[in-house]
C-alpha cells in the first residue's frame, strides 16, 4: 500500500474511528475527567517506556 | 468526490452527536492515541529484542512515537482546561487553533514514518504492521481535529 492509497482511505478510516469512539463513549460509564486521567497515565507510561527502550537501543 | 462525501458524513455525524458528548469523545480519543503509541513501542521492543529489527530502525520509530506521545500529552493537558464538568467541550478561538496546530504537527510527524527509508526497508510483514499502526494512529489524531473543528468557540471559558 503506497502513501496515495493510504491517504485515499483516510476519510473512511476516520469515519470508522469516530463511529467506534462514539460507541465506546456511549458504552463506558466513565466521565471525561476519568478518561483524560487515564490518557494522561498511559501517556506518562509511554514516555517512560520510550525512554527505557531508547536507552537499550543505544547501549 | 468520494472523499468529499465521506468528509461531509464525518462532519454531519460529529455535528449530530450530542454537544455534551464532545468532551467525552475528545478524552476517549486521546486515550486511544496513547494506546496506539503504547502498542507501537511494544512492537519495537519485541522486534528489536528478538533481533528482527535493527537498533537504528527501532530508534527511528521510537523517537517519532515519543514525539507523538508528547503532543498527545499536550492535548490531554489542554483537554483538562476545556472539558467542562457536564462533559461539554468549550474552546476559545485561540484554544481551538492551538489544539489544531498540535493535531497537525502530530499527524505530520506520524506520517513521516510511513516514508522513512528504514521503515520501507523492513520485511513485508513488519512494514505492514508498522504502516497500519501509523495509519490508525494518524487517523485517530485526525479525528480529534475533525471534532475540534465542529466546536463552536466562546469568548471566555467560565468553569
Amino acid at each position: 500500500m503506497n502513501l496515495v492509497e493510504i491517504l485515499n482511505t483516510l476519510p473512511s478510516m476516520i469515519l470508522l474511528i469516530i463511529k467506534e469512539i462514539l460507541e465506546e463513549s456511549a458504552r463506558t460509564g466513565k466521565t471525561p475527567e476519568q478518561l483524560l486521567e487515564e490518557a494522561g497515565q498511559q501517556t506518562a507510561a509511554n514516555e517512560q517506556q520510550a525512554a527505557d527502550l531508547l536507552a537499550r537501543l543505544k547501549a | 468526490m468520494r472523499n468529499l462525501i465521506l468528509g461531509l458524513i464525518v462532519l454531519i455525524g460529529l455535528s449530530a452527536s450530542a454537544c455534551s458528548d464532545k468532551g467525552k469523545q475528545f478524552a476517549a480519543t486521546t486515550d486511544r492515541v496513547a494506546g496506539y503509541v503504547g502498542t507501537g513501542l511494544l512492537l519495537v521492543d519485541q522486534y528489536t529484542a528478538a533481533g528482527q529489527m535493527s537498533p537504528e530502525t527501532g530508534t527511528a520509530i521510537v523517537t517519532i512515537l515519543r514525539q507523538v506521545n508528547t503532543l498527545n500529552g499536550q492535548l490531554v493537558t489542554e483537554g483538562k482546561r476545556y472539558v467542562q464538568p457536564d462533559g461539554n467541550l468549550k474552546l476559545t478561538g485561540d484554544g481551538q487553533q492551538q489544539l489544531l496546530a498540535i493535531v497537525a504537527t502530530s499527524t505530520s510527524l506520524a506520517n513521516t514514518l510511513i516514508n522513512d527509508p528504514r521503515v520501507l526497508a523492513l520485511p513485508d510483514s513488519q512494514r505492514k504492521q508498522i504502516t497500519m499502526l501509523v495509519v490508525n494512529l494518524s487517523s485517530t489524531v485526525l479525528s480529534i481535529g475533525e471534532l475540534i473543528k465542529t466546536i463552536k468557540t466562546v469568548e471566555v471559558i467560565n468553569q
